[in-house]
């Protein structure tokens, strides 16, 4: 079932577009990555789609509910985390969601059981009295997450849910992302402008430069595009003979064979790696490790958003 | 209507927990409750106690007789000067400041209409004027009635009961005007400096504009035009209003000027107005408050909401 939808959307500020004719379908339980550098119109869509931007022209809908003409239904089964997430910072971590949850229809007893279940399942029980002006970015962030728990919305957009994090924090808030996405069954957009953290856990992936979707799919599929079909494969050997290398080399589709150290980087038509090892097990090498490259990926992405 | 609740209830905690707010609010109530300590000691000590409204005239006194007229020493004049100071540090950084935080665009995308929020901080700011406004007028009577040794008449309770009324919506114009400003500005600072400076070119500057051309009027003509020019400053308006409400011997609201200036006494009735005569004579300066509130209310409130979400 479509969960987001947008159909000609367009946005314009006196002479600029900033969204321009997107067209999006997102299903229900994808957790669907916006990727794209700044300024590339992530935000104005996800405004848009929460109807608090009207669009110049064009529609967008969540949940089958026209984002613009029906924005308190929308809001109602939407949550969002902007990019600055904003608390009160001279009250509680626990206040701030109980305003939350009252402004959500939810009060007393009902509300501080809410609260108190949200701040445990992002890991900000023992914090949970502590003025939000003493907590980390990290720790906000998380913050924000156990507000959207608290809507319990069918949909949330989150903006940039990482930038200004620590690589530790990032890893936690994405995971704990993926986790809510699977456990409470919530569709998920989330936008970055880093494609590692798309790549680790979005299903699928939008790509918007200046307005524009230019590139939409599955990761694999995108990857696949993004490679003109090529397939990049990392193996790591215990030791690297050239007897191993030769018969690598007569595997049909590899095209071409790097050599740094004991790691082999192999460019290939498809994903060979069932043939790779069989070619090098065959000559007695031994795979320490191997896996799929997103490099090709990186780079198109790069190629992707400069070229448009 | 629960969101508005919801959302009115926390600017109420908001403004009571506020420490700016409670240093403002212990100020100007130790500054009242002297005025009125001082007047209510002058009027005990003076040996006619059997005067008509010897209650009200606890509020219009001065406490002090031989200063600078410009620095306001009665109740009256200084609450008329005060008052604007208590609506608009509640409402300096109403809007602006959520924007600042990000807090705004959280609550936009709650699942509430967006005039929820801005009815919300303006019911907040005017409960908060109205019980700021209430327990000083409740003190200040009782002081009263401890020094002087009687309580208010009947009338004189209604008077004071107007005078709260229309100090509140009083108030509640400098609220609006600190609330429009910070809508209107995206930084505090600026909100916040521009509603001072409004507060202090009419309580401070105004006046001289006005007192001098009254001086130099040499006919009726002239000092009418004076007494239009004073009346464009809402503190004048309520001044004027509230002195015809407090003093029941005053004739009409358009002598005061020249009450203010010279002999207060000649301008006074022997029989004083009844409350309802009062009511009328200045019911034009109270409507006048009244819709200067409904504008800048008004346009704060479009502002809001047809601002850009994105700005914010």
């Amino acid at each position: 079932m479509v969960m987001v939808e947008t159909s000609n959307l367009t946005k314009k500020y006196s002479n600029t577009t900033v969204v321009d004719n997107l067209n999006l379908k997102i299903d229900e339980g994808q957790i669907y990555g916006f990727l794209g550098p700044n300024g590339a119109g992530k935000t104005t869509t996800i405004l848009m789609l929460l109807g608090l931007t009207r669009p110049t022209s064009g529609f967008a809908s969540i949940n089958g509910l026209n984002s613009t003409h029906e924005a308190l239904k929308v809001k109602r089964i939407s949550g969002y985390i902007p990019e600055k997430v904003g608390f009160y910072n001279d009250l509680s971590a626990r206040y701030n969601l109980l305003y939350t949850a009252n402004l959500n229809g939810v009060f007393d007893e009902k509300a501080e059981k809410a609260v108190n279940q949200a701040l445990a399942d992002v890991g900000l029980k023992d914090k949970s009295d502590e003025l939000v002006a003493h907590f980390s970015k990290g720790m906000k962030q998380r913050l924000a997450i156990a507000d959207i728990l608290i809507k319990q919305p069918r949909v949330a957009f989150l903006d940039e849910p990482t930038s200004g994090i620590d690589p530790a924090g990032i890893t936690q808030i994405l995971d704990l992302i993926a986790e809510i996405a699977r456990n409470k069954n919530m569709t998920i957009v989330m936008s970055s402008h880093q494609l590692s953290q798309i790549q680790r856990i979005c299903s699928h992936v939008g790509i918007l430069s200046k307005g524009k979707l230019i590139s939409e799919g599955s990761i694999q599929e995108l990857s696949k595009k993004a490679g003109e079909g090529k397939v990049a494969i990392e193996v790591q050997l215990a030791e690297i003979t050239p007897d191993i290398i030769e018969n690598i080399k007569t595997v049909k589709g590899i095209l071409s064979v790097d050599q740094n150290e004991n790691t082999l980087t192999l460019t290939c038509s498809e994903d060979l790696r069932r043939e790779i090892s069989k070619a090098i097990s065959d000559k007695g090498g031994l795979i320490t490790q191997m896996q799929l490259q997103s490099y090709a990926l990186e780079d198109i992405y790069l190629k992707m958003i400069k070229g448009a | 209507m629960s969101a508005f609740y919801t959302v009115t209830k926390k600017e109420l905690q908001d403004h009571f927990n506020n420490w700016r707010f409670m240093i403002m609010f212990l100020v100007i109530f130790a500054g009242i409750v002297y005025i009125i300590y001082s007047a209510a000691n002058l009027k005990a000590a003076a040996s006619n106690l059997s005067g008509e409204n010897i209650f009200l005239q606890l509020f219009t006194t001065p406490a002090f007789t031989n200063t600078n007229t410009l620095i306001p020493t009665s109740f009256l004049s200084l609450m008329a000067i005060l008052l604007p100071v208590v609506g608009i540090v509640l409402g300096l950084d109403a809007i602006n400041s959520e924007k600042n935080n990000g807090t705004l665009s959280h609550l936009v995308s709650q699942p509430i209409y967006r005039d929820n929020i801005i009815n919300a901080k303006f019911l907040a700011g005017l409960i908060t004027v109205a019980v700021t406004l209430t327990s000083i007028v409740l003190v200040s009577t009782g002081i009263g009635i401890l020094k002087l040794g009687l309580p208010p008449s009947v009338e004189e309770f209604g008077r004071l009961f107007f005078f709260l009324i229309i100090g509140i919506i009083y108030g509640g114009f400098w609220l609006g005007l600190a609330i429009l400003f910070s809508t209107l500005f995206k930084q505090t600072a600026v909100s916040a400096v521009l509603s001072i400076g409004v507060w202090i070119f009419f309580a401070f500057f105004y006046p001289i504009i006005y007192t001098s051309i009254v001086a130099q009027a040499d006919s009726i003509a002239k000092a009418q035009s004076a007494i239009f020019v004073a009346r464009l400053s809402p503190i004048y308006l309520f001044t004027e209003s509230m002195v015809v409400t407090l003093v029941p011997a005053t004739r009409s609201a358009s002598q005061l000027l020249t009450i203010f200036t010279t002999d207060a006494a000649n301008y006074l009735m022997t029989t004083p107005l009844s409350f309802w005569q009062s009511f009328i004579s200045v019911w034009p300066q109270i409507i006048v408050t009244v819709l200067l509130t409904v504008v800048c209310f008004v346009i704060s409130y479009v502002k809001f909401m047809f601002e850009e979400i994105r700005a914010l």
